[in-house]
């Protein structure tokens, strides 16, 4: 019996316990704390041997007695060790990667039958779903929390106190009152929004190959339980964690664990080992890179090594996107500006010798004035609605980051099948011995047919041909129109062994029972042909010459150019020690796969946006150009094609260096399409990557936008992706990025928007405060411009459709925060062109009425309806783009300011409100002083555009179709 | 001065500059030899391992030019590890081909020499004949399994003493050899002199009439890497002494290889070399440097000026006086009697490849018709 005990226990769902017996012993303390997080109320768990404690985060239902009851039971069942077992230091074992070999309740599930149903369904009662933390939506409470939490909040509530101290009871329930109407409304909207986002997210499907009762079927990722046997092959994302059966030459990809960009070997270990090395594990989250193999489930959901960092990392939480991020550090920073204008006004004020109460009630005005409250509404709501927006048109969004990186895309990565290609391969050309053949000359391509049949993964089901590659298929397709009869021949010749294509040996081969040579290989010509010492042409089989040769390679060529992908095909003697040798050359195979209709439209409107493209594709050379130059990828330039099977091996330096300058990588095996993203993204540019799965997973997971085809990618490439587009269409594509950068346009304009009127605020106040006592604008004003007049606005310039010209200009640099230096000089001067009407407004008021109700109504009407009319100004960017005729074109936009300005009126006809806010109703005369000085803005910044087009002359007229 | 030690270099076919010819050269052929023949300008750089090429052409192309430069360097002896060809690829409307010869004209402005004499019977310089025997000597001693262990990149220089410009003696041979297995030089590190002397100089200067003696010099130089294109850097058109002459006469410093018949440069070289080897064999004088110049747009030369040193039978101006009644230095006419355009489908569609190691004149394993002398009336 191991001796545990509770050092710590306030926390709930946390425990610090004491395990005496894993002090100084590094190895049992991993396996402990691998092992402990397989127990389904454990969340996680670490193991120190150093102090000989551990930590572990439990399901706070679970009582501390019943957690050291569980802590002492997994270390009785960890094999005994001796302290000398225990590695010394700088071992090179990774951290906590060992596994029990079996977890759950299941040690006994038969390897070749999988579970039964019954039994799998009672574990999954048990284990619960296999679904990762942070797939779980934020709870409602959490939501509601959030929404008050945050600077602003506290400085509102702060406001609230001070007006309470100070007598102001009314002002005090009124600003209550609005921390939790912004509360609620906040929760509202973005309760929508991130229901919204996860409804989006949470649509993967994944489905995986699990054996039940003996037949292996396809059922939902979620699932899965510990005791499943799962099935899995090249492309698969791994579902869980899992003890590998049996394997085949299997490759995992674990970058998304641990940041390894090579496929690393799995083999399977002891089966009676109790702890497994990594090398035996299958974690889930991971991508196979080639192979297959069987692996038995030993942990699910959070009880995966990739739950367990979820855990960890984020607690759970849907990641934040940069942009919310960015967003949260701007609001905050705002606020802190806000807070220290506030200490410098009362020290001011102080040192005039006022009195503190008035001067606190009026730094808590000035501090409600400068905090947006809108922002985070604004920017959530724009983003659902954008991901909503994309949905309604095809585009699946399964990441909230990719929005950004689609708008701030600069290099699009095509592969070549299934994205620019129909993904209908046939086979187009071939070659028997060194001379072209036609396709109906059936006689002479009856043996190249035979053979391709043998040598093919693909099956006929009902006569149709299925699974495996296009290739693959094609070939078989086009032995059975030349009547080959494939069952009687598979069946004549069944195939006992197979040698896997695989890097580096860029053919396959298949040894057949009978025949004269039974080896059948199939592959890469140049590759095939150096096995060969013979050929066989016209009926008869003679030794290859250095000619023949050549002449193989030249037909090779002109097929190639075509364009086609070719393959070679020879048969041969049994393999010996050394692989296959001495084989007899049989012919050539060309295959082609139309390209889109559209794609060169697509590729055009991709360049016109300033994005790069870059074509990927296991094709030669040749073929590449031929395909590159009917898309006109180099729009008309010298053509850049890095012919490379090997560009792992190139210095990584120089494959970025030149990366960044090609429109074509050719003879790319899928696995190393992961290293021309890597390449892209270390010359600093955000990457986009077509795939249609089958071992694209590693290069889609790496980019800045996966991005799959709905209808012909595969699930895999699906689960992968952060984009999916349903329709399969280019368009779609093409317009996934116009939404993307539409989106990120909107928010940068809605925040311009809210941030600069409410500098224009904190001018005014600070004006006021500073030229007399009594002057200021009660906390209720700003809190209801803020709140209220301005967050619609805001909404209205966030709903607006991407321009006609949004793909007409190079993507944002994406290094840059989302208000850019040259538009705060702006943004300055608009707020100080703000503040100066309403302070006009104000003095006028001041001269006729003195400080009171009316003066304040005035700058009040002033200020909050000129920042309304502002809006319309910042439909774009920069101002000398504004067209006077298209202000009114953003619909959602004027319903929003119609809307505004009457909420602006109602606090002047509303007797209660009025008292609230502190202001009275307006003469005429004052009237229309407010309402000119709210309309100055709006007028100046015209003025100002056609004065500065009419200086600028012809150069810098604004374009028709502007934006 | 008549008296003077001259030296000249040759590398390898296996040097990345050689490499990058030999490509650029490859690829010339398999324009030439495509079912529709197009004209080309192939130039490549090696660095890293990685072959960068370019290629400029006037029709389709219907060869894999990555797979040209692969299977180049798999012929120098370097393992194809699937290296990577970077291409730059542009069709160039005026790069169309083979034009008739009556319509050929300069395409740029030229100044070519070209140079026989009788230090041997290829009527070649002696330095320069004598290193490229020598590299070639060096390329076969790669077969021996003791000498396995060579890198297939070195670079050899014969230095030759003459007394009135005649050979009299091999004053000095140097070689710089590279380990192609990392760190292993056969055991052989300490008494490589003795090694190379025996193995590689003694043979390929056999019956050469000039022979290492004790008095040579043989300087054998070791380098630390493994040499080669992962090594160190190529370019198309840097070897252009290796090309000619061996710096034993005037040259162009344009490059040969890589350039398809249509280009002046090349075409007026070989021209200015069969009108040299004329005077030679015809004994007019026991050598004979010949300057040709064209000017872009032209149909015949601007000038043919030729140089014996003194040792012609009869004056310089008569030799050019026979020259000129003799030979038609007509651009076209000279493509047409060179049959460069149809050269490479001739001869199996590998020509000009082999020009881009070894050099381009003096090349009886060729049979170049460049070689061949044109009777002089």
């Amino acid at each position: 019996m191991h001796r545990v005990e509770v050092l710590h226990d306030r926390v709930p769902g946390r425990l610090r316990l004491s395990v005496p017996c894993i002090r100084g012993r590094p190895l049992l303390a991993k396996a402990l704390q691998a092992s402990l997080p397989t127990l389904p109320s454990i969340a996680a768990a670490e193991a120190r041997p150093s102090t000989g404690s551990l930590i572990l985060r439990h399901a706070p239902a679970q009582s501390a007695d019943a957690m050291l009851a569980a802590v002492r039971s997994v270390l009785d069942d960890l094999p005994e060790q001796r302290p000398d077992d225990e590695p010394s230091r700088g071992d090179r074992k990774r951290d906590g990667r060992e596994h029990r070999a079996c977890a759950g309740g299941s040690g006994n599930t038969d390897p070749e039958r999988g579970l039964a149903e019954d039994e799998a369904a009672r574990l999954l009662l048990e284990h619960g779903p296999n679904i990762l933390p942070r797939e779980r939506a934020p709870g409602s409470a959490e939501l509601l929390a959030k929404q008050f939490r945050g600077l602003p909040v506290a400085m509102l509530s702060g406001s609230a106190a001070v007006s309470l101290a100070t007598g102001g009871v009314a002002d005090a329930l009124a600003t209550a009152a609005v921390v939790a109407l912004n509360g609620v409304l906040g929760f509202i909207t973005e309760g929508e929004a991130e229901r919204t986002i996860h409804a989006l997210i949470d649509s993967s499907t994944t489905r995986v190959c699990a054996l039940r009762g003996g037949v292996p079927v396809r059922i939902p990722a979620s699932g899965l339980v510990p005791g499943d046997v799962i099935l899995v092959e090249p492309g698969t994302q791994i579902a869980a964690d899992a003890r590998l059966l049996d394997a085949e030459g299997l490759r995992v990809d674990e970058s998304t664990l641990t940041g390894e960009s090579l496929p690393i070997a799995k083999r399977p270990c002891d089966q009676a080992a109790v702890t497994v090395d990594p090398s035996g594990m299958l974690y889930a989250g991971t991508i196979i890179a080639e192979g297959r193999g069987r692996g038995l489930v030993v942990g699910t959901g959070a009880a995966t090594e990739a739950g367990r960092i979820q855990l960890l990392s984020t607690g759970a939480r849907r990641p934040q996107a940069p942009l919310e991020v960015e967003l949260d550090r701007l609001g905050g920073r705002l606020a802190l500006a806000s807070l220290a204008a506030c200490a410098l006004f009362v020290g001011l004020g102080l040192l005039r010798g006022y009195r503190l109460a008035p001067l606190l009630k009026d730094a808590m005005a000035l501090a409600v004035a400068a905090v947006p409250e809108g922002l985070p509404v604004v920017a959530t709501t724009t983003l659902a609605r954008g991901l909503r927006r994309m949905e309604r048109r095809g585009i699946l969004i399964r990441q909230m980051s990719t929005v950004e990186s689609l708008g701030a895309l600069q290099t699009m990565c095509l592969d070549k099948t299934g994205t620019v290609t129909e993904n209908r391969m046939t086979v187009t050309a071939a070659a028997v011995g060194t001379q072209a053949v036609a396709l109906r000359d059936r006689a002479a391509l009856l043996p190249l047919a035979r053979l391709a049949a043998l040598n093919n993964d693909a099956v006929l089901v009902d006569g149709a041909v299925e699974r495996s590659s296009h290739t693959e298929r094609a070939l078989l397709a086009f032995a059975l129109d030349l009547g080959v009869d494939v069952e009687t021949l598979r069946r004549r010749r069944p195939r006992v062994h197979t040698i896997e294509r695989v890097p580096g040996r860029p053919w396959m081969a298949t040894l057949h029972g009978r025949g004269a040579r039974p080896l059948a290989v199939k592959g890469a010509p140049e590759a095939v042909l150096g096995l060969c010492a013979h050929v066989l042409e016209k009926g008869r089989r003679r030794p290859l010459t250095r000619a023949d040769r050549a002449a193989i390679l030249a037909e090779n060529d002109r097929i190639a150019a075509r364009p086609a992908r070719v393959l070679a095909l020879a048969e041969g003697p049994p393999p010996g020690e050394d692989g296959p040798g001495g084989l007899t050359f049989l012919g050539l195979i060309g295959m082609s796969d139309p390209i889109r209709p559209g794609a060169r439209e697509f590729v055009r409107r991709i360049h016109q946006a300033g994005i790069e493209t870059v074509l990927i594709t296991g094709d030669q050379a040749v073929t590449a150009a031929a395909t590159a130059r009917e898309l006109d990828l180099a729009r008309g330039g010298p053509l850049r094609i890095v012919d490379s099977a090997a560009l792992s091996e190139m210095p990584p330096e120089l494959l970025a260096g030149l990366a960044g300058e090609t429109h074509v990588f050719a003879r790319v095996p899928s696995h190393e399409k992961l290293a021309i993203v890597k390449a892209l993204q270390a010359s600093g540019r955000v990457v986009a990557m077509t795939g249609d799965g089958v071992n694209d997973g590693p290069a889609l997971n790496a980019a800045d936008v996966g991005i799959a085809m709905g209808e012909s990618g595969t699930d895999l490439a699906k689960d992968v992706a952060n984009v999916v587009i349903r329709d399969d269409r280019l368009e779609t594509l093409a317009d996934a990025v116009a939404q993307g950068r539409a989106i990120y346009r909107n928010v940068q304009r809605a925040v311009e928007f809210l941030v600069t009127t409410n500098m224009s605020e904190i001018l005014v106040s600070m004006v006021e405060a500073v030229h007399g006592p009594g002057e200021l604008e009660t906390p209720m004003e700003l809190l209801w411009i803020n709140l209220v007049s301005d967050v619609l606005p805001g909404l209205g310039l966030a709903m607006a459709d991407p321009g006609p010209d949004v793909m007409d200009r190079p993507p944002r640099d994406p290094g840059q925060p989302i208000v850019p230096r040259e538009h705060a000089l702006r943004m300055g001067r608009d707020s100080a062109l703000i503040a100066a009407s309403a302070l006009a407004a104000h003095f006028v008021g001041l001269a006729r009425h003195g400080p009171g109700p009316i003066t304040r109504g005035m700058t009040f009407l002033a200020l909050a309806e000129g920042q309304v009319l502002y809006t319309l100004v910042c439909q774009r960017s920069d101002p000398r783009r504004l067209r006077p005729e298209a202000l009114l074109e953003n619909r959602p936009l004027d319903l929003a300011l119609l809307a505004s300005s009457a909420l602006t009126a109602l606090p002047f006809v509303h007797p209660g409100l009025r008292r609230l806010l502190g202001i009275a109703p307006l003469g005429r005369f004052d009237l229309a002083v407010a309402l000119a000085a709210a309309s100055t803005p709006l007028a100046t910044v015209l003025a100002r555009r056609s004065i500065s087009l009419a200086l600028a002359g012809t150069e810098a007229k604004p374009c028709e179709t502007s934006s | 001065m008549r008296d003077f030690v001259l030296s000249s270099e040759s590398v390898t076919a296996g040097h990345p500059d050689k490499l990058c010819d030999q490509i650029g050269d490859a690829v010339v052929d398999a324009c030439l030899t495509a079912e529709m023949p197009t004209g080309c300008v192939a130039e490549c750089a090696i660095a890293s391992g990685v072959a960068f090429l370019s290629i400029r052409h006037g029709g389709p192309l219907d060869f894999d030019p990555g797979a040209i430069a692969r299977r180049v360097m798999v012929e120098a002896g370097y393992d194809d590890h699937g290296g990577t060809v970077v291409l730059d690829i542009a069709e160039s409307p005026q790069l169309r081909g083979p034009v008739p010869p009556d319509r050929m004209r300069a395409s740029h402005m030229t100044t070519a020499f070209g140079y026989a004499c009788d230090h041997n019977a290829d009527r070649m310089p002696w330095p320069i004949w004598g290193a490229h025997r020598l590299a070639a000597a060096l390329e076969g001693a790669r077969a021996e399994p003791a000498l396995a262990w060579l890198s297939p990149d070195a670079q050899v220089q014969v230095a030759v003493r003459f007394e009135d410009r005649r050979p009299i003696a091999l004053h000095a041979v140097a070689m710089t050899l590279a380990p192609g297995v990392a760190g292993v030089a056969g055991g052989s590190g300490d008494n490589l002199d003795g090694v190379m002397r025996e193995r590689v100089i003694g043979p390929a200067f056999a019956g050469t009439g000039l022979e290492p003696d004790p008095a040579t010099r043989i300087v054998v130089r070791l380098g630390a890497h493994r040499g080669g294109p992962g090594s160190h850097a190529g370019l198309t058109g840097r070897k252009t002494g290796d090309d000619g002459y061996g710096s034993f006469c005037r040259q162009s410093g344009t490059a040969l290889s890589g350039k398809d018949p249509s280009r002046t440069d090349r075409v007026a070289a070989y021209a200015a070399r069969q009108a040299a080897v004329s005077v030679v064999a015809v004994g007019l004088a026991r050598e004979c440097e010949v300057q040709l110049s064209y000017v872009a747009g032209d149909r015949d030369p601007a000038s043919l000026e030729i140089d014996t040193f003194g040792s012609g039978r009869v004056s310089d101006r008569e030799i050019k006086e026979r020259l000129l009644a003799a030979i038609d230095f007509g651009i076209g006419p000279v493509v047409e009697r060179l049959r460069l355009w149809a050269l490479p489908r001739r001869r199996g569609g590998r020509f000009f490849r082999d020009l881009g190691a070894h050099g381009q004149v003096g090349r009886p394993d060729l049979a170049l018709p460049w070689d061949e002398p044109v009777a002089l009336g």
